[in-house]
């Protein structure tokens, strides 16, 4: 009986310690930093350029990457973005996630192909993310080792059907770069 | 007859007279004692009655009778029956008594009396002894001590609510903090019918608390009042009178565009709500549809209700989970039309009828694209009006609380 009561009372009391803790909130510049590539320049920005927006809704800085193709004719763009290690540690970076969030005539597949790739470093096993006919079929790509102070360039290839208008926006994308610092 | 016999005989009758007399007697030996055959006096009243020697300054209602519990005391001191009555019909009990002892008198000033009222006390061997009520009329809710006194600046109806805690809600959307909390609305000289609801909160620490009606929970009283320009609620801490539930049908079915586009690997889609719950909750007043839904990003809980007023409303409450997802629409109401900001609320006019809506942006279109929402949103207030009368919240103007005080002292 007495361990049955004893058993009850143990039940019901409860020791509770609370450790105050203060958390700061602060920032730091981001592992990665992204810088337009070298075919930028060419035909100042025609087949790419970048540029980044603030989203005010949701306080996000959001990049945004303008290629552009030729239809019937494949582009090969071989320096599009440039993302660099901002850290003095070595931080692994793939391409993920990618999908289609504005098909901007969506009876058409003008897009028969796309494909974003991890121009350098080399090595990765998988270094392309896919698009085939507007849709995204691979996904994501293997991670990829950047040294401190190291760039990654990403390429962009492009099959544009040759029925497509010329001077249009097809589709947008969403293409997500993850980074993760060692 | 001898001298000795008469004195015997005295010695034996006289003891044996008075024990038979005693014995048989209604009040036993009561009959042979001296003094009052009660005493009546002022019994256990609220501080806000004002008494002196056998008056009480006692207060009477417009709205319903006022009850004075215990309010005279009667001590009997004889096994015998006392009589009652009263010159305005604030006594119920025609007699007290039977046996010696303390009795109470409950007193119930008549609505609306006012004046000098008589309470007789009365007995057939002549005693007799009165209490005196003097009643004022005052615009006050029988039995209430204190009340909130909301003033209120707006035009059209208006469907008032008060928490257990103090909050006022018009038409669901939290407005003030009112000193005092209850079940009884008087507005315009009139008690108003009420209901009674409870909610709860569907996940904890949530700032704002995401409540939702439910079968448990906090209560809330809620009432209707059409206002033109400025006036007055009173808010009486009182129970709620028992009043027939009015027969309200539901309300309409919730026609919009509900959710957000999200890109996927094939195309964009739109994340609209699957609908994995639904309660009714019938009021007096109201009846209210409850809801939980559930999306790929996010989980909604909303209710409707349908009131006797012509107007119905909503109210919408989303959780977004954090993802890295951009979005070119995020639809969190938009049941068509072209959305505008009037004030501090946003309006959809779909033929006849208006939407007005406060809270966040209801409807938002991304070019370029946006991320999606996330976390808990702000909630969502919509009352409809399909009668083309209503022009919005009204203002909480002042808030003040009055305790009722004795008139005379």
């Amino acid at each position: 009986m007495l361990a049955v009561l004893l058993g009850a009372v143990a039940l019901f009391a409860a020791v509770s310690i609370i450790n105050v803790t203060y958390w700061y909130v602060n920032t730091t510049a981001p592992p990665v930093i992204k810088y337009v590539g070298n075919d930028t320049n060419v035909m100042n920005g025609t087949f790419v350029k970048a540029d980044w927006y603030y989203d005010s809704t949701t306080g996000l800085n959001i990049t945004r990457v303008y290629v552009t193709g030729v239809p019937g004719d494949i582009v090969n763009i071989t320096n599009a973005l440039r993302v660099c290690n901002n850290y003095n540690v070595s931080v692994n970076i793939r391409i993920s996630d990618v999908s289609l969030l504005q098909d901007y005539y969506p009876g058409d597949n003008y897009i028969r192909y796309m494909a974003v790739r991890i121009v350098d470093p080399p090595g990765a096993a998988d270094n392309r993310v896919e698009i085939r006919d507007e849709a995204a079929v691979d996904t994501t790509t293997s991670y990829v080792t950047l040294a401190p102070g190291q760039c990654a360039i990403l390429g962009v290839d492009l099959v544009i059907d040759a029925n497509a208008p010329y001077y249009r926006t097809l589709a947008a994308y969403q293409i997500n770069i993850e980074k993760v610092p060692q | 007859m001898r001298r000795e016999q008469v004195i015997r005989t005295l010695l034996f009758f006289l003891p044996t007279l008075v024990f038979i007399i005693a014995l048989t007697a209604p009040g036993g030996d009561y009959a042979f004692r001296a003094g009052p055959l009660a005493e009546v006096a002022a019994g256990q009243l609220p501080y806000y009655v004002y008494v002196s020697n056998k008056t009480l300054h006692l207060y009477s209602s417009p709205y319903a009778p006022w009850p004075y519990p215990k309010a005279i005391e009667v001590k009997l001191f004889y096994p015998t029956t006392v009589f009652i009555s009263s010159t305005c019909g604030a006594v119920a009990a025609s007699s007290v008594g039977e046996a010696p002892g303390s009795y109470s008198v409950d007193v119930v000033v008549p609505p609306g009396f006012q004046g000098d009222c008589w309470v007789n006390f009365t007995h057939p061997s002549g005693w007799r002894d009165a209490v005196l009520l003097r009643v004022k009329l005052v615009d006050w809710y029988p039995g209430a001590t204190e009340r909130a006194v909301v003033t209120l600046n707006g035009s059209g109806w208006q469907f008032v609510q008060v928490g257990q805690g103090g909050t006022l809600y018009i038409w669901e959307r939290p407005m003030a903090q009112i000193p005092v909390a209850g079940c009884v609305f008087v507005y315009n000289k009139s008690v108003l019918l009420a209901e009674t609801q409870r909610y709860r909160e569907v996940a904890p620490n949530v700032i704002p608390p995401a409540v939702v009606p439910s079968s448990s929970g906090s209560v809330r009283y809620g009432a209707f009042i059409k206002l033109e320009g400025a006036s007055q609620l009173y808010i009486y801490k009182a129970d709620c009178l028992t009043t027939p539930r009015l027969n309200i049908s539901g309300p309409p079915p919730l026609r919009a565009e509900i959710g957000v586009v999200l890109p996927t690997p094939t195309g964009p889609v739109f994340d609209a709500p699957v609908v994995n719950n639904t309660v009714t909750y019938a009021t007096g007043l109201r009846t209210i549809n409850y809801t939980e839904a559930v999306a790929r990003i996010y989980r909604l809980y909303v209710y409707t209700y349908n009131t006797p007023v012509g107007l119905w409303g909503a109210v919408f409450r989303y959780s977004f989970a954090l993802t890295t997802l951009l979005t070119v629409k995020a639809s969190l109401f938009r049941p068509g039309g072209e959305l505008q900001r009037v004030g501090d609320v946003w309006i959809y006019r779909v033929g006849n009828v208006t939407y007005w809506i406060y809270g966040p942006q209801p409807h938002r279109l991304c070019e370029p694209p946006c991320g999606a929402p996330a976390g808990w949103q702000e909630p969502l207030y919509v009352v409809v009006d399909p009668t083309g009368q209503w022009r919005g919240w009204p203002n909480v103007v002042a808030v003040r609380r009055e305790v009722l005080q004795p008139w005379r002292s």
